[in-house]
């Protein structure tokens, strides 16, 4: 099943919420990280066995980072 | 001009490091000095542990490798390195904060001031 | 000093250093017990297998002797955080040198003014990819931890005591305790289900452990609260390292309130 290949992101995920949720100042330039962390994600590459062009852990953990600091409502 | 394998020319560094990490504890007064010394010293013995398993392959099964156990490197005293840095970590930790303390009481860092050595 | 004393100190130092490199030089190596461990496949890391599977129990050990460190380093630093009125006369101690004080804090180069937020974002993103991959890539929980660490180092050093990434210490201690706690249930666990502990069980009531093109089972988890601890640990070693130059900061608000 295809879902089962993107369960290490939706930790990734997860974990990513954890620590941003630590950033005590609010992180501008949304789309300006995405683009570089898909730039990065494509030179890291996928995980061995898995069949990906681009290594979704990566991504993930900085939209985790992202929501996690946008769920932190004081700053 | 001597030529020696990659793994003596390890084992070789290794030992340089272990004796710059000795003379450094033995004979240096400072006590910064002495705790850098001290980290030398502990590289050494994990570049002695990590040249003892020296091999063809790393030890990770890619997928289509074939006769994997016979190249591989041993993975024993790799696990053996990653607990030792943990444990130098740690050790760093506390020596860093003891040398601290010392520097409040004695206003000084030097060993044979701190020994009331002369 | 006293030369008997320095002339038996270097003759032991030549001895001890002669001998360890002439007997480094002619190891001879044997692979011994790694034969069962290269012939046994459990998951494509054979390190993290041997780690987690193997030697549970050592990896066990280890998380107490880091938590053990985090202990001493409380115990030495945690009167000054909290009660730092017998520190006043000590700090007026003329400044020696080249020392870095609070008020030239800000006083850094752009580059570590504008570059050291992005890196620590990318460095927390590269941390968690570390510690997931434990079981398939190079890595696992320890580097994975120590990365993220290092970004949490990397904005302490460039912004001072108002970096953005702050990790206070109730967080920690919660982080710590939880990682710690995380790998003796699931050590539990496997006792219940397999009989013994820190058993490596695969399927749970017919679902996978851990889905994917690999039936790695527990280990990956036991990857994320070793991640979480070792986080947690030398995130904790670096705050107390650090906070001397919150309690210069703090002495001198006060001088200025009495003032």
């Amino acid at each position: 099943m295809i879902v089962d290949y993107f369960y290490p992101s939706i930790l990734a995920f997860l974990i990513g919420v954890l620590i941003g949720y630590r950033y005590r100042i609010k992180l501008n330039h949304f789309f300006g990280y995405i683009i570089i962390s898909l730039i990065i994600a494509k030179f890291l590459g996928a995980f061995p066995y898995y069949p990906f062009p681009l290594s979704f852990e990566f991504l993930f953990s900085i939209l985790g980072i992202f929501v996690g600091n946008k769920l932190k409502r004081d700053n | 001009m001597i030529v020696m394998d990659f793994q003596t020319a390890s084992f070789l560094t290794a030992g340089i490091l272990i004796v710059i990490g000795l003379y450094g504890v033995f004979f240096v007064d400072n006590i910064i000095k002495k705790i850098i010394a001290l980290e030398i010293l502990g590289s050494g013995v994990n570049l002695t542990l990590i040249s003892i398993c020296y091999n063809k392959y790393i030890p990770i099964k890619l997928p289509n490798m074939v006769n994997f156990a016979q190249y591989s490197a041993y993975p024993l005293t790799q696990a053996l390195v990653l607990t030792n840095i943990v444990i130098e970590a740690s050790m760093l930790a506390i020596m860093l904060g003891v040398s601290i303390i010392l520097y409040k009481k004695y206003k000084t860092l030097k060993c044979s001031v701190i020994l009331k050595e002369d | 000093m006293n030369p008997k004393r320095d002339l038996a100190i270097t003759l032991s130092f030549l001895i001890f250093g002669a001998n360890i490199i002439y007997y480094l030089m002619q190891i001879k190596v044997n692979p011994g017990v790694n034969i069962i461990y290269l012939k046994n496949y459990i998951v494509p890391n054979y390190v993290t297998a041997i780690l987690f599977d193997w030697r549970g129990y050592d990896t066990l050990g280890e998380c107490l002797v880091l938590i053990v460190a985090v202990m001493i380093s409380w115990i030495i630093f945690g009167k000054s955080l909290y009660d730092n009125s017998f520190l006043k006369e000590l700090f007026k101690a003329p400044e020696v040198g080249e020392y870095i004080t609070l008020q030239r804090w800000g006083e850094f180069t752009l580059a570590i003014k504008y570059l050291s937020l992005p890196l620590s974002i990318f460095l927390v993103g590269l941390g968690i990819v570390t510690i997931l991959g434990g079981h398939i890539t190079p890595g696992g929980g320890f580097q994975g931890g120590a990365l993220i660490a290092a970004s949490f180092i990397l904005s302490i050093i460039a912004f001072g005591s108002n970096s953005p990434l702050w990790f206070d210490h109730p967080f920690l201690e919660k982080l710590e305790t939880l990682g710690a706690l995380a790998y003796i249930i699931i050590g539990f666990l496997g006792m219940i289900i397999g009989g013994y502990y820190l058993f490596n069980f695969k399927t749970i009531f017919g679902l996978d452990i851990f889905p994917g093109p690999i039936a790695a089972g527990i280990i990956p988890y036991l990857n994320i609260a070793v991640g979480l601890k070792v986080l947690a640990s030398l995130s904790t070693a670096i705050y107390l390292l650090s906070c001397e130059k919150v309690i210069i900061e703090r002495i001198e608000k006060s001088d200025e309130i009495l003032k």
